[in-house]
């Protein structure tokens, strides 16, 4: 025998061992009052609002920036918070800003009226992603600094949501000061992928990728304090271990938890479950270019085949409400009335024979099989069809080349979510049916009807609700009669937290934002 | 078997000289390789560097600076060129610098990755050599039975099970992470939580930063002990078979001291390869031990990459990772070559 | 470096003899029974899986989602209501299939240009071994990962992706075979009576070069089944809905805690298939030549 390696072998494993103690007070580890443990299951890929297209990404953005308005609480009604007040042009197409005045970013630039001219500049010249949001409506040439703390907006059209699209992530006021940190003609891009320079509640302490986030309180915010001094967003990919440490009290709040892991924590000791519904629409893409998907009977029998009770079961274990139109329940221009397909074989089969395919045929289902519900609906969708003889195969892809291959309508039907950046069913109506929308602007099924297109470009500019609304019936009758997609799900928004966790306010504009400037810990 | 290994400089040197040229042309080709590789991924790299609301001019001028417009061979020399600066391009994921994210992610997959070969030497070894000296009785069997199963394992299935066992349902030990929920990373120096810990005498961290180690470490070098304790098995039986071990006997030394002086040592030459080729199995390892735990290093930087088909990200680290392999293999080689003298006459 | 010349095989002429010396061999083995047993079970399910899977391993039943072990259900179901047994049975033809297909396509490249490189020497060999030492500077998952990632992930780019990776192994253990046996005393007779270099190396050479190549191959059976699993479970390689191992035990991952059965299955079918290849690599490696042990690598 070797004793004296065997010894040293022995002694690793003795003191390995000893480490093993579990942590001294088991549960509910205390942490620091003022300090929020969240754990989240995805990374942020940047920081810089004005290029992140990430819903999710997006609670480590909100709240180191301020906008021009805010959403009220819970609602979705907007009011003041870097603007003090502002005034509408009677077209509709001019919006003047009285600023609020001696506010400061992070880096201690006075924030007026030409940081805020500068900051919008910044979000046009780039042209990113989060700058979509205003195509047509306005650019940097409709901006005007009227004095220091007035400014105004002129927009190319008249745009109902004009207001409601400022509180939203991408409009948030970013400091001039970055161009500092510009390299290679990238208007600090590389510098704000990794910070933050904003005037919010918070500002973005220290980012470990992979690992952890660190908001800390802004020292010198000119709005009411936050109770908390820090919130640490750590990295949890695991969804089984962020329950357990939820359960156990390492962290106070968490997301994105399954439906089974929810239902699994819901009334244990400490936890609290919060639920309600969500305006995230959950839908198929039905390419109109393909030569089966360009006949309405197609589509039509496609939207009678697919189960929708199923997915919402199997999917969502029930916790979900099947669509009814493209608008999603709860949003002004909603129609109860309208019609909402309901799984029916027989007209299923009758259509397509109508449709001259009887024998079916072959389709493909894009979807990016990391996201897990995309997977198990694309399952769901192709036993389903098989029974009309459609015969579907699951085409799955790397998010950034579904996206590629969308925006090229180089797909038959793919799976997709969709949130209103604003509180408006033109984010449901204008992107998802005008036609010179095709691609990954919003119109995924590259719908095209000239009636259509009239409608939601008027809709926009109407300033007469009444009217309005009578434009969102005609909307959505169409969009169900034609069958433009299949219109599966909303879920209900479920979020689990520890009892000590106060203040939570649930804002379905802020889906996967919680309100970390509202939020306390009770001792 | 050639006369005593003299230190024959013009030899030495010669195989030194041609050992290195080897490792440059070898190195030449992994870079071509790679750069194939990053052209055939599917998807315009500008549009997706610029984002899907760019406007065409913006998406023009973006391929003119990445000079997409150049032919293939002069695509090439850009890229031989800028790697040669230290410029592996820019992540898409991340829009920072390659280099930087492989630079922040290296000390986790280092700390990892060297505590696991340590644990590999520290147990492999011994292992090797008891599993020698009692052949086919039940050391034998039992190192065979942890070897087998080390490499017959899914990793990731048998990472799973760790958690399971170690953090949901015993709690002694964390799923996730390199430290735990509360504590506050210590003050840095290398990275490496656990030498910074001790070296800043940060007690809570330590402990958290080891007690994170753990499971990992535990995982990996479960996984990598095989080859090693094959090695030492095999080379121990064929050196313990030798004639001048059976002289030593007969002369009456004690069986430690021959085990030691002697059959180890000599034992130890193949070995330092297999350690070498270690290193290959433990960044391979990490890749699903560090997703599986969340740990923030190299390997989860990559998969992360390659899922999101960051090509910039996924070159950088596919060239990081050759050239970290092949220099340690090459460190193996020429250790060899000193070791050995046969080698060098090859 | 001085090792005594390899000696051409012993001829077995009587098969009934061979037979009876095989099986007497076997039975001393108990580890290598289990493992060409072991295999034996896989290579039968994965044939037989249409009669031996109780259900449509497609066939989803939302009511009835991840059901503990039951007699309906042996082992289970899982989150869309699939049985997990039947999923398992038809996942041995999977994995069997991306296991052979991976090291038969390896194996056949490699040895054709080993036997080339060993054979024919100079700058072809010198080429050849460059391009080995290429492919071999990387980390084998790593250079899968991207190449799968580039590729488009599927199960037939993943096999694609692992075999350009797996080729060198065998062109070195070819070549080196070919290198010893190139100077053996009944090649050196074959030559000597006129046989031209293809009837050399195809008749001579090949025969002798190969049982290396073949316990390479079936312990990398196995290795190729581990190494798929992982990239399917890290998503590049198999996708919804087919019922491959590492894919189950991916999806798996998240019920875990509450639905045990899950993840456990799939890897323990991964892990016993494994050791069934590896156990009987190890005993081919045995019976074709012991000394063969040091040469492959311990």
């Amino acid at each position: 025998m070797i004793p004296s390696q065997w010894s040293r072998v022995l002694v690793a494993v003795a003191v390995l061992g000893l480490l093993a103690v579990p942590n001294p007070a088991g549960s509910a580890q205390a942490t620091p009052r003022d300090v929020l443990i969240f754990g989240a299951t995805s990374d942020v890929e940047t920081m810089d609002p004005q290029v992140s297209v990430d819903n999710i990404a997006w609670r480590a953005i909100y709240y180191n920036y301020d906008r021009l308005v805010q959403l009220k609480g819970g609602t979705t009604e907007v009011a003041p918070q870097l603007a003090e007040s502002w005034t509408i042009s009677p077209d509709g197409k001019t919006f003047t800003f009285r600023l609020r005045t001696g506010v400061k970013f992070t880096d201690g630039t006075p924030l007026d009226a030409s940081a805020v001219a500068a900051s919008f500049t910044r979000l046009f010249k780039m042209g990113k992603g989060a700058a979509g949001l205003w195509d047509g409506i306005l650019d940097a040439s409709g901006i005007t600094v009227v004095n220091a703390s007035t400014i105004r907006f002129t927009l190319k059209t008249p745009f109902a949501p004009f207001l409601g699209s400022l509180a939203t992530d991408q409009a948030s006021i970013v400091s001039p000061g970055v161009m500092k940190h510009e390299t290679g003609g990238d208007l600090g891009q590389a510098w704000l992928s990794g910070n933050s320079a904003g005037s919010g509640p918070f500002f973005l302490k220290e980012w470990r990728r992979g690992e952890r986030i660190v908001l800390e309180r802004n020292p010198n915010y000119w709005g009411p304090k936050p109770a908390l001094r820090q919130v640490v967003i750590r990295n949890i990919p695991d969804a089984a271990v962020l329950r357990d440490l939820l359960e156990r009290g390492e962290v106070d709040l968490g997301e994105v938890l399954t439906d089974d892991q929810i239902d699994a924590i819901k009334g244990k000791p400490g936890i609290t479950v919060f639920e309600a519904p969500s305006f995230l629409a959950t839908y198929l893409y039905l390419n109109n270019r393909n030569r089966y998907l360009e006949n309405v009977k197609v589509r039509q029998a496609i939207s009678y085949a697919v189960d929708y009770q199923g997915i919402i079961q199997g999917v969502r274990k029930g916790r979900a409400v099947q669509m009814r139109g493209p608008i999603p329940q709860g949003m002004a221009g909603h129609d109860k009335t309208l019609f909402q397909y309901t799984r029916n074989l027989t007209r299923a089969r009758q259509l397509l024979a109508e449709a001259g395919h009887p024998q079916g045929f072959e389709l493909g289902l894009l979807i990016d099989p990391g996201v897990r519900e995309w997977a198990d609906i694309a399952t769901i969708v192709q036993a389903n069809l098989a029974e009309v003889g459609i015969r579907v195969k699951i085409e799955g892809y790397a998010r950034p080349t579904m996206r590629a291959k969308l925006d090229k309508a180089d797909f038959d039907m793919a799976t997709g979510f969709w949130t209103p950046d604003y509180p408006d069913a033109d984010m449901f109506t204008w992107f998802w049916f005008y036609s010179k929308n095709g691609g990954l602007a919003g119109n995924r099924s590259f719908y095209s009807n000239p009636r259509m297109d009239q409608l939601v470009v008027a809709q926009r500019q109407e300033p007469d609700l009444a009217k309005r609304m009578q434009m969102f019936r005609q909307i959505q009758k169409i969009a169900v009669d034609d069958a433009v997609y299949v219109y599966l799900h909303q879920p209900v928004y479920r979020i689990a937290m520890r009892n000590r966790v106060q203040g939570y306010v649930y804002n379905p504009m802020l889906l996967f934002m919680p309100n970390f400037s509202g939020i306390s810990k009770a001792p | 078997m050639r006369s005593s290994p003299a230190r024959a400089p013009p030899f030495m040197a010669h195989f030194l000289a041609r050992r290195l040229l080897l490792q440059v042309l070898v190195f030449t080709g992994v870079l071509i390789l790679t750069f194939l590789i990053s052209h055939s991924v599917p998807g315009d790299p500008a549009l997706l560097r610029a984002g899907p609301r760019a406007s065409p001019e913006i998406i023009a001028q973006l391929r003119h600076d990445m000079g997409l417009d150049r032919s293939l061979p002069v695509q090439l020399w850009i890229y031989v060129r800028d790697l040669l600066r230290g410029d592996l391009g820019v992540s898409i994921r991340t829009q920072r610098p390659v280099i930087q994210d492989v630079a922040e992610h290296f000390p986790a997959t280092f700390e990892l990755t060297t505590a696991a070969l340590l644990v590999v030497i520290v147990v492999g070894i011994p292992l090797g050599v008891l599993s020698a000296v009692q052949k086919d009785r039940f050391p034998d069997h039992l190192s065979r039975v942890i070897a087998i199963s080390g490499v017959s394992l899914p990793v990731f299935w048998l990472g799973l099970m760790l958690i399971y066992v170690f953090f949901v349902r015993l709690g002694w030990l964390p799923g996730t992470g390199r430290l735990d929920m509360g504590v506050e990373p210590p003050a840095a120096l290398t990275g490496l939580y656990a030498f910074d810990a001790l070296a800043g005498r940060d007690w809570a961290a330590l402990r958290s930063a080891l007690r994170h180690l753990f499971l990992p470490v535990l995982l990996l070098s479960y996984v990598s002990l095989a080859p090693v304790v094959r090695m030492v098995r095999s080379s121990m039986l064929e050196i313990l078979g030798q004639d001048y071990i059976r002289t030593a006997r007969a002369k009456g030394l004690a069986e430690r001291f021959i085990l030691y002086r002697h059959a180890l040592r000599n034992a130890l030459i193949p070995t330092l390869t297999i350690i070498g080729l270690s290193y290959g199995t433990l960044l391979q390892g990490a890749v699903v031990t560090e997703t599986i735990f969340a740990w923030p290093g190299m390997a989860y930087y990559a998969v992360g990459s390659m899922t999101y088909l960051d090509y910039p990200a996924v070159i950088g680290i596919t060239l990081v990772s050759a050239l970290i392999y092949s220099t340690v293999n090459l460190l193996v080689d020429l250790l060899y070559g000193v070791v050995d003298p046969r080698i060098r006459y090859d | 470096m001085t090792e005594a010349p390899p000696e051409a095989p012993r001829a077995l002429f009587r098969p009934a003899a061979r037979g009876r010396l095989a099986v007497r061999w076997l039975l001393r083995r108990p580890l290598t029974l289990l493992g060409v047993g072991i295999v034996l079970a896989v290579v039968t399910v994965g044939l037989a899986a249409p009669l031996l899977a109780p259900y449509d391993p497609l066939a989803l039943d939302i009511a009835n989602r991840l059901q503990p072990l039951s007699r309906a259900h042996p082992l289970g179901t899982d989150h869309l209501g699939r049985d997990m047994l039947s999923r398992i049975i038809y996942g041995a033809r999977i994995s069997l299939g991306v296991g052979v297909t991976i090291a038969v396509m390896g194996a056949l490249v490699g040895t054709v240009l080993g036997l080339l490189a060993g054979y024919l020497g100079g700058k072809i060999d010198e080429t050849i071994m460059r391009i080995c030492d290429m492919f071999l500077a990387f980390p084998a998952l790593i250079l899968a990962m991207a190449l799968a990632a580039s590729l488009g992930p599927s199960l037939r780019n993943t096999m694609l992706a692992l075999v350009v990776i797996w080729w060198p192994w065998y062109t070195r253990i070819m070549r080196g075979q070919v290198l010893a046996l190139r100077e053996a005393e009944y090649v050196m007779a074959a030559r000597s009576l006129g046989a031209s270099t293809r009837r050399l190396m195809f008749l001579h050479l090949l025969p002798n070069a190969v049982p290396p190549i073949i316990v390479q191959a079936t312990l990398d059976i196995g290795n190729a089944i581990l190494i798929a699993s992982s990239l399917s479970f890290l998503g590049f390689g198999a996708q919804p809905p087919a019922p491959e191992w590492g894919a189950m035990t991916s999806d798996g991952r998240t019920f875990l805690r509450d639905y045990w059965w899950y993840p456990t299955f799939p890897g323990l079918a991964i892990m016993g298939t494994v050791i069934g290849f590896n156990l009987m690599g190890d005993g081919l490696r045995d019976l074709l030549d012991p000394r063969l042990r040091r040469q492959v690598g311990g």
